[in-house]
């Protein structure tokens, strides 16, 4: 038996290894789902506008799937870390470094296009669950406007973004995999560092530098070009993933 | 400040694995897939649902109908109406009645019943003549003082918000040692709309368009009020304020 499975080719296990892996870890939905629920109701109070005179005063809450978009992005980070960590299935005797790191990237990519596809229908289910729930309630001028490239965009730039996401806390997770204990004093010693940076930063060059969420992503969101858009953001996997490579392939894999 | 969003997000985990291991072992492999397939399911289904759940698009209809300053009409030509024509009418709803109890017996022409059509506003603002929104009727139809009010039906794109406006609250006021007077006291409206954001943050190619798309002003609604004021026939009346008044006798 073991005979016949040492003769399947690397890529043969992986692809075993990736749906064992999908398949086992079916539950990692329900939390998607439980997430996503949560970002829905979180959804709903997201900002208000608000305008009026003497007799009057207009408040228009404003349903922004924002927050449905960032739960479903914890849940790509929860995903990626737990993968990293996840070599201990019996399955795997047959598996190598290459095999769990393969399958492990295919499973962060399937996880990947289910989210481009739940943010698709995000905006249509923010309109059903408002039209089911309140009474003034109207789509809104920008959500009506959007076209199938509008959400064809939507799809290919949230696909991108959470596996950038879920590639990063991957390489995050194999990190911690690989230096165990020291990855908490790593992780402890970056969170100083950029502390340290943002007050020497402030202290002798002044408050025009700074490096924070806000500057990272504008990198990706306010990049106008597509072509740009496109290197910027492979690019940016990509190099997540050859350094969870690195990361992984001196590793055991029943580690 | 983002130095504590590690430690948010540490608590924000911990929080999701206490749940998944309380919930987990509830759950087979087999009941998350079908799970799953049932919310993609209704996910595929949203924007059919969203549609069959949503406004028919009459009511945007009836806002192209409605005359702008509609009660501005009525109250022009207010002796061509009666209180049930304006009860019937469409384009207005009915907002508030309310009854005041007077004893008519203890007024006479020397000591008449005011109506002072100036008010305050409870929230301390300067104070209007509201002479302008009053049509009284002299009826024998009444032992009390009856006022109903009317609202234009407001919308506000396409969405009906008439039933959010503050009725105009009437009450007695003690005007001398011996008289009372009505008066009315106005709160301001606050009305509420939902309005549903496309998730625009993910896009890079169109933002120039959707920043454009994302400016909004909120519309002044064209909407008024009407009152009419129900007094009993045998009651003598006197309204202060400016005149001419519009009184149906």
């Amino acid at each position: 038996m073991n005979t016949i499975i040492h003769d399947e080719s690397k890529m043969t296990v992986a692809y075993r290894q990736f749906k064992d892996k999908l398949y086992h870890n079916a539950f990692s939905f329900t939390q998607l789902i439980a997430l996503q629920a949560l970002g829905y109701l979180f959804s709903f109070n997201a900002s208000t506008t608000a305008s009026g005179s003497d007799y009057y005063y207009v408040y228009i809450q404003n349903i922004n799937p924002i927050p449905l978009f960032t739960m479903t992005l914890i849940w790509m980070i929860i995903q990626g870390f737990s993968l990293s960590g996840e070599k201990k299935r019996e399955y795997y005797l047959v598996s190598n470094n290459f095999t769990a790191y393969f399958s492990d990237i295919a499973v962060l990519e399937v996880y990947a296009v289910v989210i481009g596809i739940t943010m698709i229908f995000s905006g249509p289910m923010l309109q059903m669950l408002a039209n089911l729930s309140l009474g003034t309630f109207q789509p809104g001028a920008a959500y009506e406007a959007m076209t199938f490239l509008n959400y064809l965009s939507l799809f290919v730039t949230t696909t991108f973004y959470a596996l950038l996401i879920g590639a990063g806390a991957y390489f995050l997770g194999i990190l911690r995999v690989r230096y165990q204990s020291f990855f908490v004093f790593g992780s402890i010693g970056v969170v100083v560092l950029l502390i340290l940076w943002s007050v020497l930063g402030i202290r002798f060059i002044g408050p025009g530098i700074s490096i924070g969420f806000e500057e990272l992503s504008n990198f990706y969101l306010q990049e106008s070009n597509i072509l740009i858009w496109l290197v910027k953001i492979i690019g940016s996997i990509a190099t997540f993933y050859f350094l969870s490579w690195i990361g992984i392939r001196n590793l055991e894999v029943n580690h | 400040m983002y130095a504590i969003l590690p430690f948010v997000f540490l608590l924000f985990l911990g929080v999701i694995a206490a749940l998944s291991y309380s919930i987990g072992k509830k759950i087979s492999t087999k009941l998350s897939i079908r799970l799953l397939g049932v919310y993609l399911l209704v996910l595929l289904l949203s924007p059919f649902l969203a549609a069959f759940t949503g406004n028919s698009g009459d009511a945007v209809e009836e806002i192209t109908n409605i005359p702008p300053d509609y009660y501005l009409s009525i109250l022009e030509n207010y002796s061509d109406y009666t209180l049930e024509d304006l009860q019937k009418d469409d384009f207005l709803a009915v907002l508030d009645e309310q009854e005041i109890s007077i004893d008519a017996e203890n007024f006479s022409v020397e000591n008449p019943f005011i109506i002072f059509t100036s008010t305050h506003h409870a929230d301390g603002w300067s104070d209007r003549d509201f002479e302008n929104y009053l049509i009284v009727e002299k009826t024998t139809a009444v032992e009390d003082v009856i006022i109903t009010q009317f609202q234009q039906r407001a919308f506000i794109s396409g969405v009906e918000v008439t039933d959010q406006f503050e009725p105009w609250q009437w009450f007695l006021e003690q005007w001398s040692r011996d008289q009372q007077r009505l008066n009315v006291e106005l709160h301001r409206s606050d009305i509420q709309l939902y309005s549903l954001w496309p998730l625009l943050q993910a896009f890079q190619f169109d933002q120039a368009t959707t920043n454009r798309t994302f400016a909004r002003e909120i519309p002044s609604i064209d909407s008024g009020t009407i009152h009419w004021i129900q007094v009993p026939e045998r009651l003598s009346i006197n309204l202060q304020g400016k005149k001419p008044f519009r009184i149906i006798d």
